[in-house]
């Protein structure tokens, strides 16, 4: 099979099974139902391996075109949009994650779902995903991705509101799909713009086309076209303003939240952005807005994730802010590192919200971590990998997050577009981080058992009730995942070894391995930043320094939530009566929903309201009712003449003959 | 002095007439039935009178014609109006107009 093919059928295999489980299988038993679902991801993932650790990994370029699907005339040529694939060595590392981590969580969806009725429903939604976050990054074009972008986030709105019997869920669906479709508009008119300015929408001919004289003399419309790649990001990634979604998407089954809003879809802004590097970096304001709004957003979310009770809600706040860190990395100019921070970001996020999930399915759908507490005795393998995730996620040394938040942090610093403002959010978020991540960790697994016996069941509208009451480790199917995603917690950060480790260790490799994978993807963005800006301007000693710093506050603040917890939930309490109106500000989450609701949405209403008013009844059924009596009016004198009366028809006749003639004797 | 089929011209203009005052002004159907044969048959005097005015025999034929007809029409005229008079309980033309516009 050569590589073009195989690359077409990375992408089609998860449509099949999609197709198969949607269309097909409705009355398939459950293990045919999972098996196709998860086969279906698992034989794309070695394909992909072949293709990304083969060709890819060696420096080339696959590509393939499925059809030739736009094709018309524009500026005396012709605007020529392929559905055309392409992997490099950035869709490499995203093929990678979405099949690897999406084989593994689709194994634990078949153990996690075993309750529910009809999950063929669930395995063609999370299959018709991946289809469409593959077709995100492998299109070698931005409609091929927009294709992808706009598929992933109807499918999260699938399985966001995949118990859509209960409102709240259908309505959390509903939210994600509008904030998100706010930040496609901006995707949308970045395309028009691209359009405009280089007459193609192919990423490769726009690194050609873009030249250092086109964006000397089109600066504004560069800027104009990062800020709004950056609004599809915000949407898309759930970063300030747009984030608002992410939280309320905790309402569909775990493993949705892991694979689509941890893993995968929430990276595409990333990617996006990686993806577009060479553009972006041309725009010092735009690259220093998005790095603003990273920093921002990721210490925003982590103060609300400080105080939330709702174990996916502190997950959902978590990944918003680690989202926040991969933006800033992007807007400093280390997009490498953004994209090595996705990485360990997917294995150890999945790993957390697998975990949680494994929490949640012993516990009955009992999501409260004030009633948990003391579980790692019972729940060994779950306990035990998601230690490593927390101490992945607040990057204790020598575990992934260490390595790529450091070097985010660095960065933000030192970056090209760095400032130590940015280091000062991003180290306090991540001191944040440390604080509610061990606050969870501890009060989920350790201390006293606070679990209720007498169980009220959660009602989603779905499942059996369980009978059995003694909370116990789930079966291999869930936590061979869990084991494999925290090896991988432990691993996936050497591939962005701060340079000051490297000299330590020895390693004079010049640069950290994703630097130099990602160094073909990167080149032209690099070039433009070191004309523009000089090289980096960074030294081992700050980046011990920042290093040591940045590791005493992750020690400080773990010691000081395990000090605090170690009693359970009630630790806190002293602290929040301290901050009083604080403690409820951000436990309501900085009332943002609330603001929105009174700034956007209830004007939103009486606009509505008013063209509801104005337009629909006034002008549509002005028109609709009063045109046809004004018609009824007139045609009621000439069917007044039908009056139905044979005399009268026969006074018509005669005075008619008679006419005739007179018309014609006389 | 007029003559004969002189007389049958203006004879059966005044018959026409007749015939059709009767259709326009009767309400009952039975006789605007009759008020129709009396049209009819004041056209069939037209037909044989101006047969022998020109001394052709078109005319006579097209009566013979307009007489089976008119035999035909009767019938089935008599026959809707039994049936109208089964399901109305009137044959007054003006109870029928549910055909108005």
């Amino acid at each position: 099979m050569n590589y073009q093919a195989m690359l077409a059928a990375v992408l089609l295999i998860p449509l099949l099974g999609a197709l198969l489980n949607g269309f097909f299988l409705r009355r398939a038993p459950r293990l045919v139902t999972v098996t196709v679902g998860t086969l279906a991801i698992a034989v794309p993932f070695v394909l992909s391996c072949l293709l990304v650790f083969g060709p890819v990994s060696a420096g080339e370029v696959i590509r393939t075109e499925l059809f030739s699907w736009i094709s018309v005339p524009f500026n005396e040529g012709r605007l020529e949009v392929p559905f055309g694939l392409s992997v490099d060595r950035l869709s490499g590392i995203l093929l990678l994650i979405i099949t690897g981590v999406g084989s593994l969580i689709h194994l634990y969806a078949g153990e996690y779902m075993s309750h529910e009725e009809g999950v063929y429903r669930f395995f063609a939604y999370l299959n018709l995903f991946v289809f469409s976050m593959l077709s995100l990054v492998l299109g070698s074009n931005m409609v091929v991705t927009f294709l992808g972008w706009e598929g992933v986030g109807v499918c999260s709105y699938l399985l966001i509101g995949y118990w859509y019997s209960d409102e709240a869920n259908a309505r959390a669906g509903m939210k994600a799909f509008v904030a998100n479709r706010v930040g496609d508009l901006g995707f949308l008119l970045a395309m028009f713009m691209s359009v405009k300015l280089f007459g193609t929408l192919d990423y490769s001919r726009i690194a050609e086309a873009l030249t250092n004289e086109l964006a000397a003399a089109n600066a504004p419309l560069l800027t104009a076209i990062g800020l709004c790649l950056l609004l599809g990001v915000t949407g898309k990634s759930a970063q300030l303003p747009l984030y608002i979604w992410l939280p309320d998407a905790m309402a569909g089954p775990t493993p949705v939240s892991a694979l689509i809003h941890a893993a995968t879809m929430v990276t595409s802004g990333i990617y996006l952005m990686t993806r577009m590097s060479f553009l972006l970096v041309h725009s010092p304001a735009a690259m220093t807005t998005i790095a603003v709004i990273g920093a921002c957003t990721a210490l925003f979310a982590a103060t609300i994730g400080l105080v939330q009770n709702d174990i996916k809600k502190v997950l959902a706040y978590s990944t918003v802010s680690q989202l926040g860190f991969m933006v800033l990395g992007c807007g400093v100019g280390a997009f490498q590192f953004g994209v090595a921070h996705l990485m360990t970001h997917a294995f150890f996020k999945a790993l957390l919200f697998l975990g949680a999930g494994s929490v949640i399915h012993a516990m009955h759908h009992e999501q409260d971590i004030r009633k948990m507490g003391g579980l790692i005795k019972k729940m060994p393998i779950t306990g035990w990998t998601f230690v490593i995730g927390t101490l992945a996620i607040i990057g204790f040394p020598g575990l992934s997050g260490f390595f790529s938040k450091d070097e985010i942090l660095y960065y933000a610093w030192s970056g090209t577009f760095g400032h130590p403002l940015l280091w000062v959010l991003g180290a306090l978020a991540a001191a944040c981080t440390s604080f509610y991540m061990v606050r969870l960790t501890y009060l989920v697994f350790f201390g006293e058992s606070r679990v209720e016996h007498a169980h009220h069941h959660h009602d989603h509208g779905h499942g059996h009730d369980h009978h059995h009451h003694e909370i116990h480790e789930n079966p291999l199917a869930m936590t061979l995942p869990l084991m494999i995603l925290a090896v991988f917690s432990i691993i996936g950060g050497y591939v962005s070894m701060p340079h000051a480790i490297m000299h330590m260790l020895g390693i004079h490799a010049g640069e950290n391995l994703i630097t130099q994978w990602l160094a073909p993807v990167l080149e032209k963005a690099k070039v433009v930043m070191t004309a523009a800006h000089g090289e980096a301007h960074g030294s081992a000693a700050l980046e011990w320094g920042l290093m040591g710093t940045s590791t005493l506050v992750m020690l400080i603040m773990s010691g000081f939530a395990i000090a605090l917890y170690k009693a359970g939930p009630k630790g806190g309490e002293s602290i929040a009566k301290a901050v009083g109106g604080l403690y409820r500000l951000i436990l309501d989450k900085w009332r943002v929903d609330e603001l929105y609701q009174a700034v956007i949405i209830e004007p939103l209403k009486k606009v509505g309201d008013g063209f509801f008013k104005f337009g629909d009844r006034a002008l549509i059924e002005g028109i609709i009712n009063e045109g046809p009596r004004g018609i009824y009016l007139v045609t009621s004198v000439l069917s007044d003449i039908q009056s139905g009366l044979v005399r009268n028809y026969l006074k018509v006749v005669f005075v008619g003959i008679l006419a005739l003639c007179v018309w014609i004797f006389i | 002095m007029l003559t004969l089929p002189e007389l049958g011209l203006y004879f059966s203009f005044l018959m026409f007439l007749v015939g059709l005052a009767g259709v326009m002004f009767r309400k009952n159907i039975l006789f605007m039935m009759l008020s129709v044969e009396i049209l009819l048959n004041a056209a069939n005097l037209a037909f044989v009178s101006a047969s022998r005015l020109t001394n052709t025999m078109d005319g006579q034929v097209v009566m013979f014609f307009v007489m089976a007809v008119a035999a035909c029409e009767a019938a089935v005229g008599l026959a809707l109006i039994i049936s109208l008079y089964r399901t109305k309980a009137s044959i007054e033309v003006d109870d029928l107009k549910a055909l108005r516009g």
